[in-house]
This record gives C-alpha cells, sequence and structure tokens, in this order.
C-alpha cells in the first residue's frame, strides 16, 4: 500500500533551490524596483530579464540529460493535513523556463522602442516582470494549488496589461472581459482542484500520479487506495467524477487558452500594447493553458480526452474562419492564435502530447514574430499620425506595399507567416504535421464519426493558408494606400524601417521559425523535441483509460505519414493559391481595397463576426441573465423585503420590550458590574498613597496575612 | 560537586578549579569590560561623547549576545560553577539572551528621542548603570547560592535605585528614595529568611542534597516563616502582590526607556530564580503551589483593577507590568516540560511587546509633552501608522489573535489546564479562572489608548504632524514579530523546544 505521506515528505535540502529562486526572483525584483526606476525601467527591466534568460539558458545546458529535479516542503498544515510545495524541473520545465524568459526578453528589447514616448513605461514593464515571475512560477511549480495561485496571478498581469491604456474606454472594457471570462474557466479548475483533493487528499502532482495508479474502478465506482499516516483510506467516488476531474481541470485551460466557448476575450485583449499582445495573448501566457493540460495529461481519462480534442478541432476550425474577413491587422492574428491553440488542445486530445508540445514551442517563435513585425508596422504608421491627419493604424486598408518601405520587416513577416502557413522549411510545417498525423491515426483507430476532428484540421490548414497570405499580399504588396486616403502624397516617404531595436527581436524569432532550428529534417518525429519528449503512458485505471498513441505500430505511423504530409502540404498550397487569386497585386479585390465594404454574405458575415458569438454571450445570455436578475429584484423587493418588512415590525414591538428590559435589568447588572470593579480597583489603588510608611508597612501586613491564611 | 568542595583543601586546587570556571562566564565578562570601557572612554574625552559611548555599548552588548549564543553548544548538560556559587544551563542562557536584547533595544529607544539622547550621552553613568542592571540580572539568572542570589540582587537593584533617580528632578528623587527605602526593607526581609535557612540546613547552596533533607526535617511554622520571607524578596524584584506598591511610582518617574528595561530585566531574573528556588523545597511541608497561585492571583487582579484608573499610560504600564507578572507565575506553576516551554515563549513575547508599547508611548510622550493619555487624543489620526502600530500593541498585550500576545497566553493557560488535569490541586483551577477574567479586565484599559488615538478629537485639530521615517523604521521593527510569531509560532516554539530543561 502506497504511503501519501512519504510521497509529499520535505525533501533534503537542495541546492538547486537557490536557482530557482533566483529564476523567480529576478523578474519580481524588475517588477518591484521598476515602480522607482521612472526614466531608466526600460534599460534596467531588459538587463533583469537577459540575466534571467541567461540563467534559464545555463540550467536547460544543465540540467537536460538528468533526472528530474524535484523539491518539496512544507507550506503549512491543517490539523493533520499538509499542504506542501514542490518545484520540478524536467524537461517541459527547463523549455519553457527558456521559452518565457526569452521572448519575454525580446518583448523588452522591443518595448524599449515602441514604449519610448509612454509617460507610464515604468509602469508598463513593471507589469511585464510581474507576468514573466508568474508565468514561471505556474512552469517551475508542480503543486496544483500553487500552480493556481500564479495562475491567477497571470490572469491579473494580464487585465493590467491588456488595460493598460485604462483612458480608453474599449481597453479598459476588454480587460475586464478577459478577467472576467477567464473567471469563468478558473471556476471549472478550481472544481477539478477539489475533486482531486477529495479524493487523494494533496495537491501535488507526483503524488496524485503515483496514487492515480492505485486507484481503480470497481462497480462502476472510483476507488483510491493508499495509507495516510499509517491509516488504510478508501475513498470513493462515482466513475463519472474521474471524467469531470479531467473536464474540470480542462476548463481552466478554456479560459486561459482561448478554446470555444470562452474564446471571445482574445480578439478584444488586442487592445493591449502590441508587444504585450506578442508576449502574453501569442507565445506565453496563452499557452498556459495547454502546458497546464501537459501537466495533469496523465490523469485524463479518455472521455475528457475526447471533450478537449472536439473543442479543440471545433476551435481551431471556428477561429481560422473567423480571421479570414478582419480588417485589423491584430485582429487576424488574434484569431490565427486561438486557431493554433485549437491545435494544439486538439493535439493534447488526441493523445498526441509531444506533437501538441512542439507545436506550442513552434507557434510561439513564430506567432512572436508576427505580432511583433506587425507592431512594428503599427509604431511606423502611427509615427505618420498628426494633429491634421488621423488614421487607424491598424487598419489594413491604410496598408499595402509596405515591402518597399520596410523590406526587414517584410522578409521577417514572410517567414513567419510560412511557418504560420504549414510549408516545408519552416518550423509550423513539423509541429503541425506532427498533430495532423496523429490525429489522424488516432482517428482511424476510433473510427467513423471521430474522422471529424482530423476533417477539420485539414480544413483549418487551408483557411489558414488563405487568411496569412491575404495578410502579406495586402500589407505588403501593391501600393501604399494611405496617401490616396488621406489625400496627401508626401506622407509616403516619411515612412521609414523601424530602428535594430525592433528589427533585430523579430529577426531572432524569424530565424527560430526556419525548420533546420529543430534538426535538419522534414520529418517531425525526426527533430530533436520529438526525440526528448515521448508519450507519456496513462496512469488513470484502465477501464477508463483513452487509447494512447504508444500502442501503435511503426507500419500504421509510416503508412500514414506520406499522404498526411501530402494533404496538409497541397491545402496549404491551395490556400496559398486562392490568396494569391483573390489578393496578388493586381487582382480586382486589392485594386480597391482601400474602400472595401465590411463582407456582406451570410459566410462573410459570419466570419467577420465570428460566428456572432459575441452576440450571442450579449444578446441571450447576458440578455437572459439581467432578464433573470430583474425577476429575482421584483421578487426580493415585493416578496422577501415584503416578509422581511413584516417581520421588521414585528421585530420593532418587540425590540420596544427588550430594550425597556434591557435598560433597566440587563444594563443596570453591567452598571452594577462596572461600579463593582471600579470599587475594587479604588481599593487596590488607595493603597498608593504616596507616603513611603505606609507602603512598607501595608507590605509586610499583607505579607504576614498571607502567611498566617497559609498556615492555620 | 559540593562533597568535592567540601574536600578540597589546598587554596592552589581551588583556585585552579575557579580560573578553569571562570571561561563558563565569558558573557559576563565581556559585559564587565564593556563597563570599564565605557567608564574609561568617559573619563578620557569631554565632548560630543554620544557616539563613542553609543557605539561602545551597542557593540559590547552584541558582542555578549554573540558569546552567549555560543556558549549554547557547551550548557548541553548542567554544569556547576565556582563549587556550586552558580549554574551553567540552557535556561540561564536563554533569559541571558533576552536581557542583552532588552538592553539593546533600550538603548535604540533611547536615541530616538533628543532629550533622553542628551540625558544618556552627557556621560556614560545611564549606560553603565544599565549595562550592571543587565550584569546583575544574568547573574541571578544562574545564582544557586543564597549569598550570590542576595548580592546579584542588590547588584540589580541598586543600578535600579541610582537610574530611577540619576536625572535632575524631584519627582524622580522621590520616586527613587521611596524605590531605595522600600527594597531596601525586602532585602533585609529576604535577608532575614535567608539566615533562617542556613539555620535550618547549615548550606547556603540550594542545589545541596543537605539543603533539602535539612529542610525537611524543619516543623512547618518555622519553615514556612523562613520561606515566605526570603521568597518575598524574590517576589519584590518580581513586581507582584504584596511587594509591587513601589512600581507606579518609579515607573512614571523614570525615563522611558528605563522603565521598559525594569518592566522585563529584573523581573525574568527574579523568575528565574524562583524558579530554582521552589525545586528545591520539600513540597510536603510546604505547598508553594498554593502560596504562588495566590500571588499569581492577587498581582494580575490588583495590577489590572489599578490600571483600569490611570490617566498617564507609564503608570498604566506599571500596573500592566505587576499584572504579567501574574501572567509569568502561571507558567511556573504549569510546572512542567510544556510549562516550561510557555513560560520561555511568554517571556519572549513579554519582552517584544513589553518594549514595543513603550517605544510607541515615547514617541506619543514626544509629541504631547507627557505620557497623559489625554495628551493622546486624535494622535492616532495625525500619525496613522504609528496610531495602528499601538493597536496591535495594546492587542497583543491584551492577549487577542492576530498577535503573538495570543499564543502566549494561549500556550501558558493550556499548560495551567494541563497542570491541574495531572495535578488537580484547586489552586491552579482558581488561577486559570481568575487569568482569564483578568485578561477581558485588561481589554478595558488596554484599549483606552487607541480610543483615545482615534476617537477622541484632539486640541488643535490643524496641526499636522511629520513623523521621522527612522521612527517609523524601528516602531515597525519592534512591533512586527508579534504579527510574524503569530502566524509562525513554530519557529520560536522550535527552538525553546530544544533546549534542555534540567535543573
Amino acid at each position: 500500500m502506497i504511503e501519501l505521506q512519504d510521497l509529499i515528505a520535505p525533501t533534503a535540502f537542495n541546492p538547486m533551490i537557490y536557482w530557482v529562486l533566483a529564476l523567480l526572483g529576478v523578474p519580481m525584483i524588475s517588477f518591484i524596483s521598476n515602480f522607482f526606476t521612472k526614466g531608466k525601467a526600460p534599460v534596467w527591466a531588459a538587463l533583469l530579464l537577459l540575466i534571467n534568460t541567461l540563467i534559464s539558458v545555463y540550467l536547460a545546458f544543465n540540467y537536460w540529460y538528468g533526472e528530474p529535479i524535484s523539491i518539496k516542503g512544507t507550506w503549512f498544515s491543517v490539523g493533520d493535513t499538509t499542504f506542501g510545495y514542490s518545484l520540478y524541473l524536467d524537461r517541459l520545465a527547463l523549455i519553457m523556463t527558456v521559452l518565457v524568459n526569452g521572448i519575454s526578453f525580446l518583448v523588452h528589447v522591443f518595448s524599449v522602442e515602441y514604449m519610448r514616448t509612454d509617460p507610464r513605461k515604468a509602469r508598463y514593464f513593471s507589469y511585464l516582470g510581474l507576468f514573466t515571475f508568474s508565468m514561471l512560477g505556474i512552469i517551475l511549480f508542480h503543486n496544483l494549488l500553487v500552480m493556481f495561485m500564479f495562475w491567477e496571478l497571470v490572469g491579473l498581469s494580464s487585465f493590467l496589461l491588456i488595460g493598460f491604456w485604462f483612458e480608453k474606454k474599449s481597453a479598459s472594457l476588454a480587460a475586464n472581459k478577459a478577467f472576467i471570462i477567464n473567471r469563468i474557466g478558473d471556476v471549472g479548475l478550481l472544481s477539478g482542484l477539489m475533486i482531486l483533493f477529495a479524493q487523494f487528499g494533496t495537491f501535488d502532482l507526483e503524488a496524485l500520479k503515483a496514487l492515480m495508479v492505485f486507484s481503480e474502478i470497481e462497480d462502476g465506482n472510483w476507488v483510491t487506495h493508499f495509507t495516510n499516516n499509517g491509516q488504510q483510506v478508501m475513498n470513493s467516488l462515482d466513475g463519472r467524477w474521474l471524467s469531470a476531474a479531467g473536464i474540470a481541470l480542462f476548463c481552466g485551460a478554456v479560459g486561459k487558452s482561448a478554446q470555444f466557448p470562452l474564446q471571445v476575450w482574445l480578439p478584444d485583449a488586442m487592445e493591449g500594447p502590441t508587444p504585450v499582445s506578442a508576449l502574453i495573448h501569442a507565445a506565453t501566457m496563452v499557452a498556459a493553458g495547454v502546458f497546464l493540460l501537459a501537466r495533469v495529461f496523465v490523469l485524463l481519462d479518455a472521455q475528457a480526452l475526447e471533450v478537449v480534442a472536439a473543442v479543440g478541432a471545433a476551435t481551431a476550425f471556428m477561429a481560422a474562419f473567423a480571421a479570414l474577413s478582419q480588417f485589423d491587422i491584430k485582429k487576424v492574428l488574434a484569431y490565427s492564435t486561438i486557431s493554433q491553440l485549437g491545435y494544439m488542445v486538439m493535439a493534447m486530445g488526441v493523445g498526441a502530447y509531444s506533437a501538441g508540445l512542439f507545436h506550442l514551442i513552434t507557434h510561439a517563435f513564430f506567432k512572436g514574430g508576427l505580432f511583433l513585425t506587425a507592431g512594428i508596422i503599427i509604431h511606423q504608421l502611427h509615427q505618420l499620425e498628426s494633429d491634421k491627419i488621423k488614421f487607424n493604424s491598424q487598419d489594413l486598408r491604410v496598408m499595402g506595399g509596405l515591402s518597399k518601405y520596410m523590406p526587414i520587416t517584410f522578409l521577417c513577416f514572410l517567414i513567419c507567416a510560412l511557418a504560420l502557413a504549414g510549408l516545408p522549411g519552416f518550423s509550423g510545417f513539423l509541429s503541425k504535421d506532427a498533430i495532423l498525423l496523429n490525429a489522424t491515426a488516432w482517428a482511424g483507430q476510433k473510427g467513423g464519426g471521430y474522422y471529424i476532428i482530423p476533417v477539420l484540421g485539414y480544413i483549418t490548414v487551408l483557411f489558414t493558408a488563405i487568411y496569412i497570405f491575404r495578410l502579406v499580399f495586402l500589407v505588403f504588396t501593391r501600393e501604399f494606400r494611405l496617401p490616396k486616403i488621406v489625400g496627401e502624397s508626401g506622407i509616403a516617404s516619411k515612412l521609414k524601417e523601424g530602428n535594430w531595436l525592433l528589427i533585430a527581436p523579430a529577426i531572432i524569432l524569424a530565424i527560430l521559425s526556419v525548420s533546420i532550428v529543430f534538426g535538419a529534417n522534414v520529418k517531425a518525429e525526426n527533430t530533436w523535441f520529438m526525440q526528448f519528449f515521448s508519450v507519456p503512458i496513462y496512469l488513470v485505471p484502465e477501464a477508463y483509460a483513452a487509447f494512447s498513441l504508444v500502442d501503435l505500430t511503426e507500419e500504421t505511423i509510416k503508412g500514414l505519414h506520406s499522404w498526411v504530409a501530402i494533404v496538409s502540404i497541397g491545402l496549404a498550397a491551395i490556400g496559398l493559391i486562392v490568396s494569391y487569386f483573390l489578393y496578388r497585386p493586381i487582382s480586382k479585390k486589392a485594386l480597391v481595397f482601400q474602400d472595401a465594404p465590411e463582407p456582406r454574405g451570410p459566410l462573410g458575415r459570419l466570419s467577420l463576426n465570428h460566428w456572432y458569438q459575441d452576440d450571442l454571450y450579449e444578446k441571450v445570455i447576458a440578455k437572459f441573465i439581467v432578464l433573470q436578475s430583474k425577476s429575482i429584484a421584483w421578487f426580493d423587493e415585493k416578496v422577501i423585503d415584503g416578509i422581511v418588512d413584516g417581520f421588521a415590525k414585528i421585530h420593532v414591538v418587540f425590540a420596544h420590550i427588550v430594550r425597556w428590559f434591557d435598560k433597566y435589568i440587563i444594563d443596570g447588572f453591567v452598571h452594577l458590574t462596572v461600579f463593582a470593579s471600579g470599587r475594587v480597583g479604588q481599593a487596590t489603588r488607595s493603597i498608593q498613597s504616596g507616603n513611603v510608611q505606609t507602603y512598607i508597612l501595608s507590605a509586610l501586613v499583607m505579607l504576614v496575612l498571607l502567611l498566617l491564611w497559609l498556615v492555620f | 560537586m559540593n562533597e568535592q568542595s567540601n574536600t578540597v583543601s589546598g587554596l592552589g586546587e581551588q583556585l585552579s578549579t575557579l580560573s578553569q570556571d571562570i571561561w563558563y562566564l565569558a558573557p559576563e565578562l565581556t559585559l564587565v569590560i564593556t563597563i570599564l570601557l565605557l567608564l574609561g572612554f568617559d573619563l578620557l574625552f569631554k565632548n560630543n561623547k554620544n557616539l563613542g559611548i553609543f557605539s561602545l555599548a551597542i557593540s559590547g552588548l552584541a558582542f555578549t549576545f554573540f558569546v552567549t549564543i555560543q556558549s549554547f553548544d557547551l550548557a548541553s548538560s548542567v554544569l556547576s560553577l565556582f563549587n556550586g556559587l552558580v549554574v551553567f544551563d540552557q535556561l540561564g542562557l536563554v533569559f541571558r539572551a533576552l536581557f542583552i536584547l532588552a538592553a539593546l533595544m533600550m538603548l535604540i529607544m533611547a536615541t530616538r528621542t533628543d532629550k533622553l539622547f542628551s540625558d544618556f550621552s552627557r556621560s556614560s553613568e545611564l549606560v553603565v548603570l544599565s549595562v550592571a542592571l543587565i550584569l546583575g540580572a544574568s547573574l541571578m539568572s544562574m545564582s544557586v547560592n543564597l549569598v550570590m542570589i542576595y548580592i546579584s540582587i542588590e547588584l540589580v537593584s541598586i543600578s535600579s535605585y541610582i537610574l530611577t533617580g540619576l536625572l535632575n528632578g524631584k519627582q524622580k528623587s522621590e520616586a527613587s528614595l521611596k524605590y531605595v527605602l522600600f527594597g531596601g526593607v525586602a532585602s533585609a526581609v529576604m535577608i532575614y529568611g535567608m539566615s533562617w535557612l542556613y539555620g535550618f540546613t547549615g548550606t547556603l547552596d540550594i542545589s545541596d542534597g543537605a539543603f533539602y533533607s535539612g529542610l525537611s526535617e524543619v516543623a512547618t511554622l518555622p519553615l514556612s516563616i523562613a520561606l515566605v520571607m526570603t521568597i518575598g524578596g524574590f517576589v519584590f524584584k518580581l513586581g507582584a502582590f504584596p511587594f509591587h506598591i513601589w512600581s507606579p511610582d518609579v515607573y512614571q518617574a523614570a525615563p522611558t526607556p528605563i522603565v521598559a528595561l525594569f518592566s522585563l530585566a529584573p523581573k525574568l531574573a527574579a523568575l528565574t530564580i524562583l524558579i530554582r528556588f521552589v525545586n528545591e523545597i520539600p513540597v510536603e511541608l510546604f505547598d508553594w503551589k498554593l502560596w504562588l497561585g495566590i500571588i499569581a492571583i492577587a498581582s494580575m487582579t490588583v495590577g489590572n483593577f489599578s490600571a483600569l484608573w490611570q490617566k498617564n499610560a507609564k503608570r498604566m504600564m506599571a500596573y500592566s507590568s505587576i499584572a504579567h507578572a501574574g501572567f509569568l507565575l502561571v507558567g511556573l506553576l504549569a510546572y512542567s516540560e510544556s510549562g516550561n516551554v510557555a513560560l520561555l515563549f511568554y517571556a519572549s513575547i513579554y519582552l517584544v511587546m513589553n518594549f514595543a508599547a513603550f517605544l510607541l508611548i515615547q514617541y506619543f510622550e514626544k509629541q504631547g509633552g507627557s505620557a497623559e493619555l489625554k495628551k493622546m487624543r486624535g494622535l492616532g489620526l495625525k500619525m496613522p501608522w504609528i496610531g495602528v502600530l499601538t493597536v496591535v500593541v495594546m492587542v497583543a498585550l491584551t492577549g487577542l489573535p492576530p498577535t503573538a500576545g495570543f499564543n502566549a497566553k494561549l500556550f501558558i493557560f493550556s499548560s495551567l489546564w494541563e497542570a491541574w488535569q495531572i495535578e488537580g490541586q484547586p489552586v491552579l483551577l482558581w488561577v486559570f479562572i481568575f487569568g482569564l477574567l483578568n485578561t477581558v479586565v485588561a481589554l478595558f484599559y488596554y484599549l483606552k489608548i487607541p480610543y483615545y488615538l482615534f476617537f477622541k478629537k484632539s486640541e488643535n485639530e490643524n496641526s499636522p504632524i511629520t513623523v521621522n521615517k527612522i521612527d517609523l523604521f524601528w516602531g515597525t521593527i519592534f512591533v512586527l514579530p508579534l504579527l510574524i510569531l503569530f502566524f509562525k509560532a513554530d519557529w520560536l516554539v522550535g527552538f525553546l523546544n530544544s533546549i534542555n530543561f534540567v535543573l
């Protein structure tokens, strides 16, 4: 029988804790110190993040091949229940710290230029520090409760950064929306935590995994067997709670990783500064949901995983469809992010653990790169604005032909776009290919209706290629449309390439989006990433466990691989061609794009409004809630208040009686007590006459009296 | 050991034992050296002595603290030194460390008011006498010989008399004289009792087996008279009933940092003597628990009820310290392993909260000119941070959460309850009941200070007060342990549990 206390016992002191504290401490220092640094904040914060990046790289190189390092300690105890904290440094944690720190550092550098004229930039960098700190907390801690706390901190920093320009009404509304919708997901996550705690009595992930192995399904009941402090524990729940726990944990990921039906906050979150969108709402924070899924992966049962896969596929498809017709460059990228996150979640759902994580990493680089280059464009266009000339610097309609003015930006954008579309030679191809291959193999095993999931994945590939090349063509080719719109032709010559602080981070991210970074290979399973991250085996009771991809034979994979690759490359190529014919420099659509109206057809409107999901929430759910609360208010006012008022009247009458009693009987008693203790005080104090002879005499008399009483 | 002291014949051999034992007294030696250095410095320099005096005193005390901590391992088993004059054990070391901390806190307090700072540094006398007081208290905490006990008590007493009256002022001289006379009588009673004890047993060494066996053969009446008189002297230093009458006058007159020291070091030292002394008394013949229980009840009641009427914060704290002497005796009554931990915990928390309270009162004294409660009206709103700190300290002194004062009271009363359940002596239950009732009474007068600070309108509404940043810093540092040790009481308890309590 397995003993819970052994599993969560504090480990011996391990000097690694200093490194972990450094990793968490440096961004924390950035957070605190930047309240005081004022003008020096950008350089100081960037320097701190550089230090942290170096630390994480050093750790990754040193501990990559070793066993995972686990540090546990006691946080506090309530009665017999001990709440611990545990740190866990495995390859996943190592590579995530490098990723988060690295991209955070690049975004810091980028922001030095981007936020140069902002009066509140010290606060901005401070918030970035808070975000990095909390994100690293999620990564390094291996205890669900502690992770949940950092999870909330990440939500807080996201809220602060989305609403950074809070004078703008839309920004503060977007921040509220993100925060509130994330809370819905967090309620789910919290319920998942509670189910697991009720069953196992610990939040420690390692312990949960070990205990899960010893739980089993007996007569449809989910039963755990372990000992706690030597006492045998047997917790039994209905078997469906096991699925419920997995789905509840997934709810947290649905909120944070913007999955259907809670994805509506992410497009609005683009109200924040663009580097923030790159760091938080594209590369790192939104991936936290996927990271959480990876951490609890082995605790999910078949049903929960099916839900995960379905939600992921639906999200990927819906968002890619919505991205087709947006006019705001950041909105396109936002929907694209949702869609790609859908891929990762889908991958987790079909059991493609390593493919999902691989996509997390590659996506972080190319989407970060796309956002940063978009940021350069927005920033440089913004420079053209003046008191007389006003325009929306994020609108695709004012752009066009920018490759002439900003060649390096164009090149970076193009590389990242190719990676996103999943064309061979770029990182996105490898990871997407791996996901699609696994999803197809999974559907092949399950058969029938399950094929809808990979099919949605394939359609998304097509849409992805269309919308991203639509961006490439509309932004960079043909001619600069702004002069025509504002009616001032001289303005075009003022547009310049961004300076090196803006360009350098984008270049680095573009380089990291080339597939050679992950190995000179066209097959995903031959990349170093896939070699190092193998799919773990499910630990849930066998009756409930999902089919594991590990059980697939190599032949099945090989057989599928070539045609999966062909279909996905083919679809991407078709998307590229469709996009070319629609938006190529001389196409009709491109020529008059500055006057392009909003799409009219039912499909177009569906896409532009993102399936009317926001309207649905606003007009149906929100309205329903308002109506309901109105009726409750009526009930409360008329019925409950009426009863309460009636009671109150009776009470008033009663109170008068009580008052009389209180005034004369109770108060009388209290006054008597006060009077009595006052008298006692007067008496004991009265010895203090000030005459020293009296003092001595009274002391001695009391001594003698005590003695007499004692002896007789 | 005692056998040895009788058989040692050659003078040389005795001297060599003494010269070996002296090294165990390293903390006391450093205190003596500090005193000598301070005196020498005072003679050599004429002007601007403040920096020198304070740095000498603080570094001397800090070094002593260091040495005390260092000797902790040496005391893992109890050693009897100087042919049974003193014992060297961990219990004594804990108290000595507390005394030195108290002295350091006193010096910090002294720097916070300009007038006190110049008083303390005009000549080294105040500092030298304070260090001498600490030296006396340290010796008290390790004495097991009646003569040694008497001498160390007198060292503390004489230092205290002078400290009270050293500064100019009629009130101070009067209080000092009362103190001397009262203390003289108490000493006389005590040494008379001791002479009886010597007559009964023929030995001065209370840890000697002959002491116990000698006492066992005496009739109850003479034994009771002798013991009551002897313990009366200890109770005088403890400031408990019935020898408490001196304290309000002295507390009101003496400078606030000195008062804070008075309310701590002699009390705790007397407590250690009591711990050692009652351990050697045959319980069958003299029921010391009953006796100390009555003293504890009386001290708590007299202290708390008298405090209700006070209009001066320092005088109020004097009565509060009488009441606390009663609470400290509760720990002694719950005489067991857990009772001793509770006692030491209470003593440590009492040190912190007492000093914090006096420091904050000193701040208000600086603003209003005196420690009268009515001068504090509305100050809490003008100095919000200091006001909030005061509330925390007062809540701690009452013994309510979320402060360590609550843990201290909880530990001490729960160990008393345990003791009552094991031994079933009715007096323990009475102490328990009176202790809890007194805590309620204490609430009224302790919260009187926050009441004056926040709810009474101040006389001159519009004069804003700027509080010195360093004042805020020290205030916070003094108060912070009370909050931390509430949430993390196990830090201190864990350390205290590791102490070897063999007497």
